[in-house]
């Protein structure tokens, strides 16, 4: 009895994992493609674009960018100045301190002669309460405003900054990304140039801005971190940016928008209730709600995504940070999935309910646990000697030349699009950081996600019953309440 | 805590359960002794097992027993038996030895080749059934018995039972895993190869490309600062090609990156320079490339022939613009009606007017561009784009209307407005507030007590620039009837720029908390004045 069951389940898990390896390359292979066409694309489309006119035109939309700021003393000065420079016409910078315990207001009022105002605020989305809002006296600085407020995290000061917001478009970004000075015109063509559909959202790359060159808010010479960790998180947003939200991009598919560096339609963010604060993964949950705000109203929408180098920030190179970064992400995805179980497999939303979300639930969510299984189910067959050498080798190799392929693709892509690591010692180091990553990263990476889905499991950090039982439609979250 | 280790329990029982299997599974599979007594019995052979009867027999008794007839052949002082396949055989004769001759018959083992004891027997028959070699009352042939597995090593060569080839093809977990390799394999390779081609070509034309710009830097900075115009004109197309690096003319990368350089001092430059460089840009046939880019099927190489076209002001193609203005490829359309704009000289904007597809913020950006040049020097006619069945051909007719600053035209909007769209009513709004359209309060005051929020919104702040004392009743009234904090913002903010007497006077008698906030709000020096 036992010995049947066993051999069923053995195969029963054969199967399986035969079977979503062989679903990870065919989807792997398909972004490879799908990314290659988008960029072409996109390469070509950018011959015919003239960024100076946004710069000036009474057509291009206004920009409120929110920038909030946690513990940010040493840097937010030089930050909101280097915002402030950016080439565009209607824009204001809205710096949100969410309850610094440093003396960020301080130096920002000193510096930008800040004056506290009777400013009306109107909290049209929830959020923490705020303590004043100023303005500078000196009119160089009149885009500015700074918002000083209890704190509640990002998301909670994102709210703020949105309500304190006037323009078409919000702009959210993390105080300390540098951006290129002409960032702000680039990620405004995909919201000016649709003509049949509404453009909601429009995401951009990060770049990892680690042992790299500064000048003048833009990274003027590129150079690989020291680090593994470094260089592998440079590969990885390679692979991340450069394929993967490229083809969702093609398929109108994309689900998530790094909160570092995204842009929103203001009037539907207002719509669909702000960030969700309750969740560490407010940047993935918010485009998500956005999206299916236009599905349930039969709205034909778009989310938009720009490939050019335009953001660049400072990774974690200690494996202490970057395990909570990695432990917080997987609980963002787990949150937001769980959040919006409705779309699951839901043909009603479309290519997000039928294919962004299952994958990203199979492939995303679920990856350290087959991962794992997988790995037990090896060394149990080991153990009985059911195990084919044949298999295991033959599976072995193809996973590991499958990522090394993937990973070089992306090296590729990068350097046939943009070229910016030129040195061939950069090269050189990448190729060494692609041969042992699946080796000496990866396995630590699953070991992070499955702690995510333990904290998850115990609840830390979010919104437990809530998160369970998930939003019934898009504009259930401003039901929600402390 | 005590979840916790509960949790951690169960999970070790999960992790451990595989194990616990493989036990119980590998105590299952042992067999006892008189079990395989039984077996090596009843069963008339067992592939691999021999045995054979080893007797010391007294000479007294050699001439009593007929040996040879019972198979046995003398061995020094022993007389051996036949090897026998069958252990219920040998038990048998064993038995008669004992009972009739009063002999004491030795028992050998034989697996294979080599003798063996008793509990090797027993081993070796309990691998044969666990690995279901030999199955107890299932009849082997001898055939199928020829290439069998050895487990406790032999001398024979090992021959594997199933062909690896029909393995293959039987399993379909390696059918799966042969075509996952080979699709990997085969895209891959594809893929590696293709990426490899377009880098390497783009390399390539990166060093050309730069080449050619320095060759031809010097040539051109030569025709344009030491000839005359005159000069120029005179020259036939083999003259200026002696200008030129010899035979570059004829690779079509040269020749685009002369035009871009053409088309680059051209945007650069005035007056005779730029007939200059339009004169060597038609001598040098380069026109004719650019022409020969509107057949291509790809829709960049065309869209750059429509740039290169109306950069240098290539009048013959507008027939062919005309074809491409309504091209379902968006660059293509877009850039097609920028030339056409551009090079018609049509003041009735007729090109845009008959646009069937809809037109984006972006393009309508670019048509501004072009028609605020060409109002520069014509009054354009605006009347056919307000009057265009494309609405967003009207919203753009309308914001033209304000962005050249057209109060003629503020009439037609008046007459539009009863009729237009939300979109539609928004822009004409947003035109009386930048065109000071106060004969057009009427409509204001309508769109005041629209439901439409972003109407009545756009509507509050037009009455902030161009609203009378009627206006300022009418916004208090408004106020009364919303709930909207962003309305009650705008609202007194138009009061107040209105009249502030009247705004003051209505926030002094007025005790709700949003009305004190927008007060303060409104007389904050900072807020006001920066």
């Amino acid at each position: 009895m036992y010995s049947l069951l066993f051999n069923i389940l053995v195969d029963l898990l054969g199967i399986f994992f035969l079977f979503y390896s062989f679903s990870i390359i065919v989807f792997y292979l398909l972004t490879t493609v799908l990314s290659a066409l988008e960029m072409r694309d996109h390469l070509r489309k950018n011959k015919f674009a003239d960024y100076k006119d946004i710069i000036t035109s009474p057509l291009a939309p206004s920009i409120s960018i929110i920038a909030p700021a946690y513990n940010e003393a040493n840097t937010v000065v030089q930050n909101v100045k280097s915002l402030l420079s950016l080439h565009y016409g209607k824009f204001e910078v809205i710096l949100v301190n969410d309850g610094s315990k440093d003396d960020s207001i301080n130096k920002l009022i000193e510096n930008f002669q800040l004056v506290k105002t009777e400013y009306a605020y109107n909290e049209s989305i929830s959020a923490k309460p705020i303590k004043g809002v100023y303005k500078s006296e000196n009119s160089s600085y009149s885009k500015l405003t700074v918002v000083d407020k209890e704190n509640g995290g990002k998301a909670d000061a994102l709210n703020v900054g949105i309500n304190i917001s006037n323009n078409e478009i919000i702009a959210c970004i993390d105080v300390d990304c540098i951006l290129s000075s002409d960032s702000l015109t680039r990620m405004m063509r995909p919201f000016m140039e649709e003509t049949n559909r509404q453009v909601i959202a429009v995401g951009g790359v990060i770049g990892v801005a680690n042992n790299c060159d500064v000048k003048d808010g833009t990274v003027t010479k590129y150079r690989v971190p020291e680090t593994l960790l470094g260089r592998f998180q440079v590969i990885e947003y390679f692979r991340s940016f450069l394929m993967g939200r490229m083809a969702w991009t093609r398929v109108n598919g994309l689900m998530l928008i790094s909160g570092a560096f995204g842009f929103f339609k203001r009037d539907l963010v207002m719509k669909v209730g702000g960030y969700f604060p309750k969740t560490v993964g407010e940047d993935m949950e918010l485009v998500v709600r956005m999206r299916r705000y236009m599905e349930e109203n039969k709205l034909p929408y778009k989310v938009g995504f720009i490939p050019d180098p335009l953001c660049w920030t400072e990774v974690p190179e200690s494996e202490q940070v970057l395990s909570r970064q990695r432990n917080r992400w997987m609980r963002g995805t787990i949150e937001t999935l769980q959040l919006h179980q409705k779309i699951r497999l839901n043909p009603e939303y479309g290519i997000m309910g039928m294919v962004s979300y299952p994958f990203w639930a199979i492939f995303e969510k679920m990856a350290p646990i087959f991962e794992i299984l997988g790995v037990i189910y090896t060394i149990a067959m080991i153990i009985t000697g059911d195990i084919s050498a044949l298999y295991f080798i033959g599976l072995f190799i193809l996973i590991y030349f499958f990522a090394i392929m993937i990973s070089s693709f992306s090296i590729l892509y990068e350097e046939i699009a943009y070229n910016n690591y030129k040195s061939s010692k950069d090269l050189n180091k990448l190729i060494k950081t692609i041969l042992i990553e699946p080796f000496v990263i990866h396995p630590k990476l699953m070991w992070w996600g499955l702690k995510g889905h333990w904290d998850f499991i115990k609840g830390k950090g979010g919104w437990g019953v809530m998160i369970r039982k998930g939003f019934d439609k898009a504009t259930d979250k401003q039901k929600v309440t402390e | 805590m005590k979840k916790g280790y509960l949790r951690k329990f169960l999970f070790l029982i999960f992790l451990f359960s595989f194990f616990n299997i493989s036990f119980i599974k590998g105590q299952n599979d042992s067999l006892s002794v008189e079990k395989i007594e039984e077996i090596l019995t009843f069963e008339p052979s067992i592939q691999g097992l021999y045995y054979q009867l080893e007797v010391k027999t007294p000479k007294s008794q050699l001439g009593q027993i007929d040996f040879e007839e019972m198979n046995f052949s003398k061995s020094g002082d022993f007389l051996l038996s036949d090897t026998l396949v069958s252990y219920g055989k040998a038990l048998e004769i064993k038995s008669l030895l004992e009972t009739k001759y009063n002999l004491d018959p030795f028992l050998k083992y034989f697996i294979f080749d080599m003798v063996s004891d008793r509990e090797s027997v027993n081993a070796y028959l309990s691998n044969l059934i666990r690995n279901e070699i030999f199955i107890p009352g299932i009849q082997i042939t001898q055939e199928e018995m020829e290439g069998e597995l050895i487990i406790l090593g032999s001398k024979v060569p090992f021959k594997p039972f199933y062909k690896l080839r029909i393995k293959l093809l039987q399993d379909i977990k390696v059918i799966l895993l042969l075509a996952i390799l080979i699709l990997f394999i085969f895209s891959s390779v594809i893929l590696v190869l293709t990426m490899i081609f377009i880098k390497a070509r783009k390399k390539e034309k990166e060093i050309l490309t730069k080449r050619f710009k320095d060759l031809t830097y010097e040539p051109l900075s030569n025709l344009l600062f030491e000839k005359s115009l005159e000069e120029i004109m005179e020259y036939s197309k083999q003259d200026l090609e002696q200008f030129l690096p010899t035979n570059y003319l004829s690779k079509p990368l040269f020749k685009t990156v002369l035009i871009q350089e053409i088309i680059s001092l051209n945007k650069n430059m005035k007056g005779d320079f730029k007939l200059k460089l339009k004169l060597i840009y038609r001598k040098l046939d380069l026109h004719q490339f650019t022409l020969s880019r509107l057949q291509s099927k790809r829709w960049d190489e065309v869209a750059t022939g429509i740039v290169e076209i109306n950069e240098m002001d290539l009048t013959e193609a507008l027939p062919e613009m005309e074809k491409l203005v309504s091209n379902k490829n968006f660059y293509i359309r877009s850039n097609a009606v920028a030339t056409q704009l551009n090079l018609s000289n049509d003041k009735n904007l007729t090109v845009l007017a008959r646009q069937k597809y809809p037109l984006s913020s972006w393009q309508q950006m670019k048509y501004l561009r072009i028609i605020k040049f060409l109002s520069t020097q014509n009054l354009v006619k605006i009347i056919y784009l307000l009057e265009s069945d494309n609405v967003s051909v009207r919203i753009f007719g309308i914001r033209l209307v304000r962005y050249l600053g057209r109060v003629d035209r503020i009439a037609k909007l008046s007459e539009m407005y009863p009729t237009a769209s939300l979109p539609e009513k928004v822009e004409i709004l947003r035109s009386f507030n930048a065109l000071n359209a106060e004969s057009e309060l009427n409509h204001v005051h309508d769109a005041l007590y629209s439901d439409q929020e972003e109407l009545c919104l756009i509507a509050i702040q037009t009455l902030g620039n161009i609203g009378d004392e009627n206006s300022q009743a009418f916004l208090i009234q408004r106020l009364g009837m919303i709930q909207s904090f962003a309305l009650e913002k705008a609202i007194l903010t138009s009061l107040a720029t209105l009249n502030k007497d009247v705004f003051l006077n209505f926030v002094s008698t007025s005790t709700k908390a949003s009305y004190m906030k927008i007060k303060d709000h409104l007389l904050d020096p900072i807020l006001s004045n920066v």
